[in-house]
C-alpha cells in the first residue's frame, strides 16, 4: 500500500516551509503538504491525545478523527492563525466532546480546582516539595501508564497546559490562546499542575 | 499566598520535562497509514467534488445545454420561417401574370452589380416599357412583400423592374456572355507570354500575319521587355512563298 506515501523529493522540498505555508499550499491541493505537516505534529498530538485519554483505542480514533477535520477544514483553514495552535484547537474542542460522550469527569471543574489549589497554597508544604530524582524520573517513564495516571489526577485545564507546554512545546501567550485565558492564568494552571504531578509520581498510586 | 515557600516553583520545570520527553509513545504504525490513507481519499474525494461542483456537467452545463439546445432550435425556427414565406409567397409568383417572367430568378441570384451593370446596359425605351407594363403586375409580390416588411415593399418595385429588365434582356445578355466567355477561352494564351508568343508564330505560320501582327501589338503593350527578344519573322512566310 503506498497510496499515502508522497514522494520523498517533493517532501524534501517543503522542510523549509512552515506551516502556515504547508496548509496554505495543502488547501491549494498539494497533497504531500498535508504530509509533512503530518509528520511535524504526529507524534505531539498523539502523545497529547494518549495522556488525555484513559485507553489507548480512544487515543487513536480521536487522533484519526482530528487528522480528518484538518482535511476537510483546510480550505477554511486562515493563515493569520498558527497551525499548531489551530490544530491543537481542533484537539481540544473534539476531546471535550469525547468527554462528553464518555460522561466522563476528571476531578473537578476547572475553577474549582484552581480555587481548591488556591486554598491549598495556604498550606507551605505543598511547595516544599523537592524536584523529582532521577530515579524518579526513570521509574515514571518505566511505563506510559505512569505519567499517564499522574496526568488523569490533574484538572482538565491544567493538564491540558502541561501537556500543551511539555508535549507540545508551546510557550504561554499560546497556550492562552488556545484555552481563552490570560497569560497570567495559565501559568498558574501550569505551576499548580506541576506540583500535583511532582506529587503523584513520587508518590505512584 | 506567600511566594517565599515555593523553592522548586514553575520556573524550575526541567524535572517534569525529563518525565515527558521520556515516555514511551509512539504512533503505531498501522494507525497512521491509516490515517494518512484517509487523509489521502478524503482529499481526493473533496477535490473531485469540488471539481465536480465547477464541472460544467454538474454545475454550468445545464445553462450551457440550453444555449447549446437553443441553437438547433434557433435554426430550426428560421428554417421554419423560410419554408412558410416560399410557401405564401410562391403561390403569388405563379398566378401573377409575369410568371412567365421565371427566368429571371435565375438572374436575380446574380450579385448586385452585375444586375446593375445589366440594367445599365439595358435600353432605356426598355427599361420604361417593362416598368410601365409591369405596375399592375407588381402589386401581387408587393402586396405580399408589405406583409413581411415595409421596407421590402418599397424596396420590391426597384427589385421586380430589375428582374423585368434583365429577364428581357436575358437572351441578347446570355449570347453576348457566351460570346464573351468563347472570348476569353479563345485567349487564354494571353494569360502566359510564352503562350502567347507560341500563338503569335503559329499565325505566322498559318499565313494569318495581320492577326499576328495585332497580337504582337498586343503582346508588346503587355509584355515590353518580353518584347525585346521576341521579334517575329512576319514576312518569313511570304518569303519562303517567294522562294517557293
Amino acid at each position: 500500500m503506498t497510496q499515502y506515501t508522497a514522494n520523498p523529493s517533493a517532501k524534501d522540498a517543503l522542510i523549509d516551509r512552515d506551516d502556515q505555508q504547508l496548509m496554505t499550499d495543502y488547501a491549494s491541493g498539494n497533497r504531500v503538504a498535508f504530509e509533512q505537516l503530518y509528520s511535524r505534529y504526529e507524534q505531539a498530538l498523539y502523545r497529547y491525545l494518549f495522556n488525555s485519554c484513559s485507553d489507548e483505542a480512544s487515543a487513536g480514533e480521536l487522533f484519526q478523527d482530528i487528522w480528518l477535520r484538518v482535511v476537510k477544514a483546510r480550505n477554511s483553514y486562515k493563515p493569520a492563525v498558527p497551525f499548531r495552535a489551530w490544530l491543537f484547537t481542533i484537539a481540544k474542542n473534539r476531546l471535550t466532546d469525547h468527554y462528553r460522550q464518555q460522561s466522563r469527569n476528571l476531578l473537578h471543574s476547572t475553577s474549582q480546582t484552581d480555587t481548591a489549589i488556591d486554598l491549598l497554597s495556604a498550606d507551605h508544604d505543598i511547595w516544599r516539595g523537592a524536584a523529582l530524582t532521577p530515579e524518579q524520573i526513570a521509574s515514571a517513564s518505566e511505563t506510559n501508564d505512569t505519567l499517564r495516571s499522574a496526568l488523569e489526577r490533574l484538572p482538565d485545564a491544567q493538564r491540558e497546559a502541561i501537556m500543551l507546554k511539555h508535549i507540545v512545546g508551546m510557550e504561554l501567550g499560546e497556550i492562552a490562546d488556545i484555552q481563552g485565558e490570560g497569560a497570567q492564568t495559565v501559568k498558574s494552571r501550569l505551576r499548580y499542575a506541576m506540583v500535583k504531578l511532582r506529587q503523584h509520581l513520587q508518590v505512584p498510586s | 499566598m506567600s511566594t517565599s515557600t515555593k523553592p522548586n516553583g514553575p520556573d524550575n520545570d526541567d524535572d517534569i520535562a525529563r518525565v515527558f520527553n521520556a515516555q514511551p509513545v509512539q504512533v503505531p504504525d498501522s494507525l497512521r497509514k491509516a490515517v494518512l490513507l484517509q487523509a489521502s481519499q478524503l482529499s481526493r474525494q473533496q477535490s473531485s467534488d469540488s471539481e465536480d461542483s465547477t464541472n460544467p456537467e454538474t454545475s454550468t452545463e445545464p445553462a450551457r445545454e440550453t444555449s447549446k439546445t437553443r441553437l438547433p432550435k434557433a435554426a430550426w425556427l428560421s428554417a421554419a420561417a423560410t419554408i412558410v414565406i416560399a410557401v405564401a409567397v410562391a403561390p403569388l409568383l405563379l398566378t401573377a401574370p409575369q410568371s412567365s417572367l421565371e427566368p429571371s430568378v435565375d438572374t436575380s441570384l446574380a450579385s448586385e452589380s452585375e444586375e446593375q451593370l445589366m440594367i445599365e446596359t439595358a435600353p432605356p425605351e426598355q427599361i420604361t416599357s417593362t416598368s410601365a407594363t409591369s405596375s399592375s403586375a407588381l402589386q401581387a409580390p408587393a402586396s405580399s412583400a408589405k406583409t413581411l416588411s415595409s421596407d421590402a415593399a418599397a424596396d420590391a418595385p426597384q427589385m421586380q423592374q430589375r428582374k423585368e429588365s434583365t429577364a428581357s434582356d436575358s437572351l441578347p445578355l446570355d449570347a453576348e456572355m457566351a460570346e464573351e466567355i468563347e472570348f476569353q477561352s479563345s485567349t487564354a494564351y494571353r494569360s502566359s507570354a510564352a503562350q502567347w508568343m507560341e500563338r503569335i508564330d503559329k499565325l505566322i505560320a498559318d499565313g494569318d500575319t495581320d492577326t499576328a501582327r495585332e497580337e504582337y501589338r498586343l503582346f508588346s503593350a503587355k509584355h515590353p521587355n518580353e518584347v525585346k527578344s521576341y521579334i517575329p519573322d512576319f514576312d518569313a512566310e511570304q518569303q519562303e512563298d517567294v522562294r517557293e
